[in-house]
């Protein structure tokens, strides 16, 4: 029964996640002839359905224009990357890859990182590509090969695949879920301060009924996760410790059947959940990326406070991490003479 | 203007992962194999980029221009082994290869036909380039049989020799 509540508690995110499932396995090629349609409209929807339900995050104050950029890339990335591992034409899915490229570079620039997306069209579209189409080129054969055409154990591969996906998007959502029990706490609270209005010692059982205080999962408890949902809030422990506190005075008010007291230890609690809110939504705020970044890796860098960003980068390249530019220097130019001695045919070699 | 909490460009990096994951163990070409990994590292530099823009600090996009290294010594040294299997097999097909598996595993045989309504696309014609000093030939309609590399230079010839004949 739990487990069926856990499943109704994220079925925003496990249903996209089923669709896209059957989606990609139907279209995985092989040599049954796939419903494509079909299987391409389960799988968009899939993707627009996840736009639509799954928790933005955003929080306040965030651009329509960014928001809108954010998911046109996104899910230009998602789509694209599907169709490269369903293309049955490597060449086509070397395109598709490059589109995915392109997709992910825009999501760069969103993301203040404007000369790594740069760095990755000339890299990847400009060399990577077109090696793959040269090699493409070199070794396709006429039409379509059989072995494109199929594809090894396309459920199995696909259920692995969508069980890993689904690993990574549970652990971000118990990290960054936002809104938790927050604001269902703060409405019980609220009725049981309406009922308690009238001063009455009758109303003092309802008004606990609707805290469910001594349930199995009590108020406390949620009153302290949600406490600990804001990481790094300096007040957290603090706060978690005070909330637990008014709840075992609320009881002790319950129990001399004292109406006033029970009020006004509900609406401490009120005021403290208000604080809960506030340090919640600083949190999100603090999620979202300052106008410029400021470097601040090292005393090298940080001499130089409000340098620009590639100013910054090239700061953080060649003072942080010169020896490991070196070393990558030194790896790209074994790599090339490792493509090279492979290559060479037998014959050459002694040539 | 203000940027985009790292969340979503997480859960984007975890799809693109995902995908070439997929696409890594389903596909059977090994470019498209190779496509894939190079799939799986864009979900990863997606990621990194969304922490150090978090975290406000250079390091992730100093590791993505790293990643960005390897990913390219990577591809390059990954098409050159896939260009020498391709010598020996004539074939892109990593099932041709499948005597390396471990001891005590069967064989995977493609018993299940391929359907006949499978669309089949007719041959393109891919471009030539001429060798320097010669006279054009005109593309054929469809693809000659590719000739074996033994066959086109029988004896150990240098590279440059053919060009200049």
């Amino acid at each position: 029964m739990s487990f069926l509540l856990w499943i109704a508690d994220r079925w925003f995110f496990l249903l996209p996640l089923v669709l896209g499932f059957i989606a990609i396995w139907e279209l995985l090629p092989k040599a049954r002839r796939p419903q494509t349609l079909l299987a391409a409209a389960v799988g968009i929807g899939s993707v627009v359905i996840a736009g639509f339900l799954m928790p933005r995050f955003t929080g306040p104050n965030v651009p329509l224009a960014f928001d809108l950029l954010f998911c046109a890339f996104s899910a230009l990335a998602i789509l694209a990357g599907a169709a490269m591992i369903l293309q049955t034409n490597p060449v086509y899915a070397a395109l598709w890859f490059a589109l995915v490229i392109l997709a992910t570079c825009g999501l760069f620039l969103l993301q203040s990182a404007p000369f790594l997306a740069v760095a990755t069209i000339t890299v990847y579209t400009g060399a990577i590509i077109v090696t793959f189409m040269f090699v493409i080129m070199l070794a396709q054969q006429s039409g379509q090969a059989e072995y494109d055409r199929r594809s090894r154990e396309p459920f199995l591969a696909s259920l692995a695949g969508f069980l890993l996906l689904g690993g990574l998007l549970y652990a971000v959502e118990v990290t960054y879920r936002p809104t938790s029990h927050l604001s269902e706490l703060r409405d019980r609270l609220q009725e049981a301060i309406s009922l308690l209005e009238s001063g009455e010692a009758a109303q003092i059982e309802p008004a606990l009924a609707r805290l469910n205080v001594g349930g199995p999962l009590t108020f406390t408890d949620l009153l302290v996760d949600e406490a600990r949902r804001v990481p790094a809030w300096p007040l957290m422990a603090e706060r978690a410790q005070q909330a637990a506190e008014l709840v075992r005075q609320l009881q002790l008010a319950a129990a001399r059947q004292n109406a006033g007291e029970v009020r006004s230890g509900a609406q401490a609690l009120f005021a403290l959940t208000d604080e809960f809110e506030a340090a919640h939504s600083q949190y999100l705020g603090q999620l979202r990326i300052p106008e410029a970044v400021t470097p601040h890796i090292s005393p090298l860098t940080r001499k130089h406070p409000g340098s620009s960003y590639v100013t910054g980068l090239g700061r953080a390249l060649f003072g942080d991490y010169l020896y490991a530019v070196e070393l990558a220097g030194t790896l790209l130019l074994m790599a090339t003479l490792g493509a090279i001695l492979i290559t060479r045919r037998q014959g050459e070699a002694e040539a | 203007m203000s940027g985009p909490a790292p969340h979503n460009s997480l859960i984007v990096g975890g799809v693109l992962f995902c995908w070439g994951a997929i696409g890594f163990v389903a596909r059977r070409n090994l470019i498209v194999m190779i496509l894939s990994g190079e799939m799986m590292l864009q979900g990863v530099a997606l990621n990194l980029v969304a922490f150090g823009a978090h975290f406000r600090s250079f390091e992730g996009q100093a590791f993505i221009v790293f990643m960005l290294t390897v990913a390219a010594c990577e591809a390059a040294l990954a098409l050159a082994l896939i260009l020498v299997l391709y010598r020996q097999r004539r074939s892109l097909d990593v099932s041709v290869w499948q005597d390396l598996r471990e001891p005590g595993l069967e064989p995977v045989v493609d018993l299940e036909p391929l359907e006949e309504a499978h669309p089949v696309v007719v041959p393109v014609a891919y471009p030539r380039l001429t060798p320097a000093g010669r006279r054009p030939v005109p593309v054929p309609p469809s693809i000659p049989p590719l000739p074996e590399p033994a066959a086109s230079t029988p004896t150990s010839q240098p590279p440059g020799e053919e060009a200049r004949g």
